[in-house]
C-alpha cells in the first residue's frame, strides 16, 4: 500500500549539491549551462499580475547539439520535494524559438519533473530556416526527442530513477509536437495531450496566405472590421439557438448551414450589409482551400471562427506565422514578394525542404499497443487550425487502426472557443488531471467540465464532450452549470420536455 | 417543451410596463416603470457609504452573486496563485493573439420597476424589480444586502436577470452603509430588520403578477452576509416569502457579531502593544499551516477541518527579546482573543472566534486606528447616539442593552424552520472557513440549533457547505467561485439535494484549482491519486478519516 501521506510528506529532500554536480552531466551532445536550486518563492515568469509562488527545484539549462549546426536551449526543472514520480514535457506554440517557463511553472506546482525547449532557434520566426537544414530538423521534431531523452537522464541521475510515467502537454506548434512524438517517437510518453495541433504546417500556412493574398490582390473583397460583427451576428441568428440554447455559442458547427449571402447588400454598400465581392471573401473564408485542380490543400473554418478572422491590411506584411513558411522554409529568400505567391509551387517548395514537419502519420498502432493514452482538443472557434481539420486526422487514424479507438484516444471539440483557449465558450478544463486518471486508474474521460472566466469570475461551466458526443441542455435550470447538460451523440434539439 | 421557454419569444404585456404605474397596491409608490432595451450593462456607481466599514473590514457587501456575471458567486482576490490545467495551459504561442474575446455582459431586455414602500408613516424604502421581457423563467429570485445595506444591490440582480429571473432588491429603507439613519428611527430599524425585505417580496410578487398576468411558480431568495441574515430571517419570520434559500455568510446574530468585534479590536486599540502586524499575522499563519495543514492529507496551505487544528499560539511567545518570528505577550493575548468565542462574565458564549488559517485576515488587531464601523453601528443604535464612545464599552453592558433595543428584531437566531420546511422550502447555507468579518463556526452554531430543534437528520431541507480557505462570501486561497443557486434548484425543482458542490478558485483569469464542497459536516478528501487541484480526485467524506484506498 502506498500511503498517501508517504508520498505527500515523508518525500526525500534533495539537498542541493545533488542539483550542482549534475553539472557534470555534459556529454558532446550536451553542455549543461545552469543546474543549480531554486528556493521555494515567487515566480514572475506566469501570465497575469499576480505572481505564482513556486517550490523549491533544481533548475537545469542545457545546450543540445544533435547535428553540428544544431544549437537547441532546453531548461529542465525537477522538484527537490514532493516529486510525483513523473516528467512532463510540454510543447511551443508558433514558430517556438523561447522556451514556455509557464507552462513548466504549472507543470511544476503539480509535482511533475518538467522539460522544454526552443526547438533550436531563438524568436519566432522562421528565418533559422534559411540555409539550416539540420535546424529545420531540430524544429521539426528532433529538439522534442532529444530533449525527452536527456530529460529521463537527468531525472534518472537526480532521482536515482527514472520517471515512472512520462507526459507530454502542448497546444497549437505543442499539438503538433505532441503527435509527432505519438507517431515518431512512441516510447517518449505514456500520454499526451495535443491541443488545437498546427500538425500539417505546412498546409496550414500555405492556406493562410493563399487567403490573405486572394483578398490583398482584390481589395475589393476586404470585409472591413466593423462588419465582421454583421457577420458573427449573422452567423448567430442562424445557429445559435438549433442546439437549444441561445448563448452567443454555436455549440455544434457542423449543424450550421449558413450562406454570407443571406448579407448581400440590395442596393449600395452599406454598414450593415457585406457587398458581393465582400461576400465572396466570406464564402472562402468558410470554405477550404483547395488548388487549381480542385484538390483539398485545407479544410474549411467553421461557423462561429468571425471573431478571429484574419483579414489582411493592404500595405502591411503578413503575419510572419503563416507567411514565413513559403517565405524562408520553401523559397529561403527574405525578400520574397508575398504577391508573388502561387499556391502550387509554394506548397509544393515548403513540403520538398520541409515535409517532415507535418505529423500527419495516422499510424499510431505502437503508441496504442504500449497503453499510451492521447487526448486531443481543439476550440470551434480556432481562427488558426481548423477544428476540420483535427477531426480529418482523428478520423483517419480510427481508419488506419480499424474501427473506434476511444479506449485510448479521445477529441474534445470545445464549443465557442478561440485557438487554444479564448471566446465565449468555456475554455479552461485540467486536461492534464482526466488524462492522469485516464492513464494511471483507467477513468476514461466521458467528460470533462470546463470553465469560462470573465474578470477572473466563474460565469459559465459547461462539460466537454468526446466527439462525437455534444453536451446536451437538460431542459431545466441555468445554461451556465455543467451539471445541466449532459453528453449525448448529436441529435435533434432536446425536446424531452 | 424546453424550446418554447427557451426560443419562443414572447413579448409579455398583461400589463404593459408602462402601464404598471397605474397598478394600485397599498403603501407603495412606482416611480419608474420602463422597457429597457437589451444592451451592455454597467451597474450604477452605488451611493458611497460615508461612515461605513473602517479599517476595510465589516460584512462585505456581499450579495451573493458576480458583478454582472453570468452565474457564480464569489470573487477571488488574493489568492494561493497556482496556474494549473487551463486548455491553453501549455505550448499557447503566438497563434492565440487572435481568438476572439469574451463578450460584455449583456442584459436581456426588461421592464424595469422602481419602486418606494412606506409600511410605516417614518418609511421610505426603495426597490426595484426588473421583469424579463422575453424568456422569463417563471420564477422570481430576489437579491440580499452587505453590511448596513443603504444601497439596491443591482450587479446581483443583473446576475439574477440574466438567468431568466425576474429579480428585486431593496436599499432596506435607508441610503448609506452605516448605522446613522437608525437613531431616532425606530420604525426604519424594523425596516432594516426585516420589513423591507418582506414588503418588497410580497409588492413583487404582485408586479409580476400584473406584469405576467400569473405570479412565480417559485420564489428564491440569494444573499450573503447581510443578505445571508436577510435570507434566514424570510425563513423564520415569513416562510411563505420563499421556496428555497441560499444563506450565504450570514450576520444573522447581529448584535453578538458586532459585540464580538469590539471585544477584539478596542483592547488593541487602547494598548498599541497589543497589535500584531501584517508580518506577525503572516508568521503565525505559516505556524499553523506547518502544524494542521498536512493533517488532511493535502498539503495545500488550506485546513479542511480548522476545528481539529490544536494549534497552540503559546508556541511563538517571545523568549527573549522580541523579533519577527515570535509573538510578545500582549500580542499573544490578541491572537488568543481572536482564536476565542467572546463570554460574558458569567461565562456565557457571546459568539464564536476565528478559525485557524485565517490568521492573514486578522486586519482588526494590525495597525488599525478605530474599530470597525459596521460594528460601531450597533452600539450608536443602542445608545441612540451617533457619537457613543466606543472607548467606554464593555461588553456584559452594552451587549445586554443592545440586545434588549434591537436584537430580537435584527437577529435571526430562531431555530425553528419547521414552517418553511413543512411547505417544501429549501435552504443552502454556505460560509468559509477564512472568513475574518463573520466567524465562520457561526453558521456552525446557527446550523446544529437548527438540527437541535428540528431533530438531528434534517438534510431534506436544510445543508451547509463550508469553504476551507474561503473568505467572506467568496475570496482567499481556497475555491471559493460556486454556482450555489443552480444548485439550490436542482434540489428544489428536481428533487437532487446537493450532495457535494463544485467550487473553482481563480488566478489571473485561471481557474487553478476546483475541489468539491462539502455538506457539514462532510469532508472533501484526497483519494489518494492524481492532482490536488482537481474537484473529482476528491470525495465527500465524514470528518477525521483521510483515506487510505491504496
Amino acid at each position: 500500500m502506498v500511503s498517501m501521506l508517504a508520498l505527500a510528506f515523508a518525500a526525500t529532500v534533495y539537498p542541493a549539491a545533488r542539483c550542482e554536480s549534475l553539472k557534470a552531466l555534459s556529454q558532446p551532445d550536451i553542455t549543461i549551462t545552469a543546474a543549480e536550486l531554486v528556493p521555494a518563492g515567487p515566480y514572475a515568469g506566469g501570465r497575469g499580475q499576480q505572481a505564482l509562488t513556486l517550490p523549491a527545484y533544481c533548475r537545469i539549462a542545457a545546450v543540445l547539439a544533435p547535428s553540428p549546426d544544431s544549437h537547441i536551449e532546453m531548461e529542465l526543472w525537477l522538484p527537490v520535494e514532493n516529486w510525483n514520480g513523473k516528467f512532463q514535457a510540454v510543447g511551443n506554440g508558433g514558430w517556438a524559438g523561447t522556451i514556455s517557463f509557464p507552462a513548466m511553472a504549472t507543470a511544476l506546482l503539480e509535482g511533475y519533473a518538467t522539460a522544454s525547449n526552443d526547438t533550436g532557434h531563438k524568436g519566432g520566426s522562421a528565418q533559422f530556416a534559411v540555409g539550416h537544414p539540420e535546424k529545420v530538423i531540430d524544429f521539426a521534431y528532433r529538439a522534442m526527442h532529444e530533449m525527452t531523452v536527456k530529460s529521463k537522464a537527468m531525472i534518472t541521475v537526480f532521482y536515482d530513477r527514472g520517471p515512472r510515467l512520462a507526459y507530454y502537454s502542448g497546444c497549437s506548434t505543442g499539438g503538433r509536437q505532441g503527435m509527432m512524438e505519438a507517431q515518431r517517437y512512441p516510447d517518449d510518453f505514456d500520454a499526451i495531450i495535443a491541443g488545437a495541433p498546427v500538425y500539417n504546417q505546412v498546409h496550414l500556412n500555405v492556406s493562410q496566405v493563399s487567403l490573405q493574398v486572394d483578398l490583398l490582390r482584390d481589395a475589393s473583397r476586404i470585409v472591413p472590421q466593423k462588419k465582421v460583427g454583421l457577420l458573427a451576428s449573422a452567423v448567430l441568428a442562424a445557429c445559435d439557438a438549433q442546439d437549444g440554447v441561445k448563448d452567443g455559442i454555436v455549440s455544434d458547427p457542423q449543424m450550421c448551414r449558413f450562406d454570407p449571402a443571406t448579407l448581400l447588400c440590395k442596393g449600395a454598400d452599406a454598414a450593415d450589409c457585406l457587398t458581393a465581392p465582400q461576400v465572396q471573401a466570406a464564402k472562402g473564408a468558410y470554405a477550404a482551400v483547395k488548388t487549381k485542380t480542385g484538390e483539398s490543400v485545407y479544410p474549411a473554418h467553421s461557423p462561429g471562427f468571425e471573431a478571429g478572422w484574419r483579414i489582411p491590411a493592404p500595405g502591411t506584411p503578413l503575419n510572419p506565422l503563416f507567411a514565413d513558411m513559403p517565405r524562408y522554409v520553401g523559397r529561403q529568400d527574405a525578400n520574397w514578394d508575398v504577391m508573388s505567391f502561387d499556391l502550387e509551387t509554394d506548397l509544393a517548395l515548403a513540403l520538398k525542404n520541409a515535409g517532415f514537419i507535418e505529423a500527419n502519420d495516422p499510424n499510431l498502432a505502437k503508441f496504442k499497443a504500449r497503453g499510451g493514452k492521447m487526448i486531443f482538443y481543439h476550440g470551434w472557434a480556432d481562427p488558426g487550425p481548423a477544428p476540420a481539420n483535427t477531426l480529418n486526422y482523428v478520423a483517419e487514424v480510427a481508419r488506419t487502426l480499424g474501427g473506434r479507438q476511444d479506449s485510448w484516444m479521445r477529441l474534445f471539440l470545445l464549443p465557442g472557443v478561440g485557438h487554444c483557449g479564448g471566446g465565449p465558450g468555456p475554455d479552461q478544463a485540467d486536461f492534464v488531471g482526466a488524462l492522469e486518471r485516464w492513464r494511471e486508474s483507467g477513468n476514461a474521460p466521458d467528460q470533462i467540465r470546463a470553465s469560462h472566466v470573465t474578470g477572473n469570475r466563474v460565469d459559465m461551466t459547461r462539460p466537454l464532450c468526446p466527439y462525437p458526443q455534444v453536451a446536451q441542455y437538460k431542459g431545466t435550470g441555468s445554461t451556465n452549470d455543467a451539471e445541466n447538460f449532459v453528453c449525448k451523440a448529436p441529435a435533434k434539439v432536446n425536446g424531452s420536455n | 417543451m424546453i424550446s418554447a421557454v427557451l426560443l419562443a419569444s414572447s413579448l409579455y404585456a398583461a400589463t404593459s410596463c408602462e402601464g404598471l404605474k397605474s397598478i394600485a397596491v397599498s403603501d407603495m409608490t412606482i416611480t419608474v416603470a420602463e422597457m429597457v432595451p437589451a444592451g451592455p450593462y454597467t451597474p450604477p456607481a452605488p451611493a458611497g457609504p460615508p461612515g461605513g466599514p473602517v479599517a476595510g473590514r465589516g460584512q462585505a457587501p456581499g450579495a451573493a452573486a458576480p458583478a454582472g456575471g453570468r452565474g457564480q458567486a464569489g470573487a477571488p482576490a488574493a489568492g494561493r496563485g497556482q496556474a494549473a490545467g487551463g486548455a491553453a495551459a501549455a505550448g499557447r504561442g503566438g497563434r492565440g493573439a487572435q481568438a476572439p474575446a469574451a463578450p460584455p455582459i449583456v442584459l436581456a431586455a426588461h421592464c424595469r420597476v422602481a419602486a418606494t414602500l412606506k409600511p410605516s408613516p417614518d418609511s421610505e424604502i426603495e426597490m426595484e424589480v426588473w421583469l424579463p421581457a422575453e424568456t422569463w423563467n417563471g420564477k422570481f429570485q430576489a437579491v440580499g444586502n452587505g453590511g448596513w445595506a443603504g444601497v439596491i444591490s443591482y450587479a446581483a440582480m443583473a446576475a439574477a436577470l440574466q438567468e431568466g429571473y425576474a429579480t428585486a432588491s431593496t436599499d432596506t429603507g435607508h441610503r448609506g452603509g452605516n448605522a446613522n439613519f437608525a437613531i431616532g428611527h425606530a420604525e426604519k430599524v424594523i425596516d432594516f430588520a426585516y420589513r423591507a425585505v418582506h414588503e418588497t417580496t410580497v409588492k413583487s410578487k404582485a408586479i409580476i403578477s400584473a406584469f405576467y398576468d400569473r405570479g412565480p411558480r417559485l420564489s428564491y431568495w440569494n444573499g450573503c452576509s447581510t443578505g445571508g441574515r436577510q435570507g434566514l430571517m424570510e425563513a423564520q419570520k415569513y416562510p411563505e416569502d420563499f421556496d428555497a434559500i441560499v444563506a450565504g455568510a450570514p450576520a444573522n446574530y447581529q448584535t453578538h457579531l458586532h459585540a464580538w468585534d469590539l471585544g477584539v479590536a478596542i483592547p488593541v486599540l487602547k494598548d498599541p502593544a497589543s497589535a500584531v502586524p501584517a508580518a506577525k499575522l503572516a508568521m503565525l499563519n505559516k505556524a499553523v499551516l506547518d502544524a494542521c495543514d498536512a493533517r488532511d492529507g493535502v498539503k495545500d496551505g488550506l485546513l479542511n477541518e480548522p476545528r481539529s487544528c490544536r494549534f497552540d499560539p503559546s508556541t511563538l511567545l517571545c523568549t527573549g527579546a522580541e523579533g519577527e518570528t515570535c509573538l510578545t505577550k500582549p500580542q499573544l493575548e490578541s491572537v488568543k482573543r481572536m482564536y476565542s468565542a467572546a463570554r460574558t462574565r458569567s461565562g456565557e458564549v457571546v459568539f464564536p472566534g476565528k478559525d485557524p488559517g485565517s490568521e492573514t485576515g486578522w486586519t482588526v488587531i494590525a495597525n488599525t486606528t478605530q474599530p470597525p464601523g459596521v460594528s460601531v453601528g450597533s452600539f450608536q443604535v443602542a445608545y441612540n447616539d451617533v457619537n457613543w464612545d466606543w472607548k467606554t464599552f464593555d461588553l456584559d453592558r452594552d451587549l445586554k442593552l443592545v440586545d434588549e433595543k434591537v436584537g430580537s428584531i435584527i437577529n435571526a437566531i430562531n431555530p425553528d424552520l419547521s414552517a418553511f420546511k413543512a411547505r417544501g422550502g429549501k435552504l443552502l447555507m454556505y460560509h468559509g472557513w477564512n472568513d475574518t468579518a463573520i466567524s465562520a463556526g457561526n453558521s456552525v452554531t446557527y446550523y446544529s440549533s437548527v438540527l437541535a430543534k428540528m431533530g438531528q437528520k434534517q438534510d431534506t431541507f436544510v445543508r451547509l457547505f463550508m469553504a476551507p480557505g474561503m473568505q467572506h462570501c467568496g475570496n482567499g486561497p481556497g475555491p471559493n467561485q460556486v454556482n450555489y443557486m443552480s444548485a439550490l434548484e436542482r434540489w428544489r425543482e428536481a428533487n437532487q439535494a446537493p450532495d457535494q458542490l463544485v467550487a473553482s478558485h481563480v488566478t489571473n483569469n485561471r481557474v487553478d484549482m476546483t475541489r468539491p464542497l462539502c455538506p457539514y459536516p462532510q469532508v472533501a478528501t484526497y483519494k489518494g491519486s492524481g492532482s490536488t487541484n482537481d474537484a473529482a480526485n476528491f470525495v465527500c467524506k465524514a470528518p477525521g478519516k483521510t483515506s487510505a484506498t491504496n
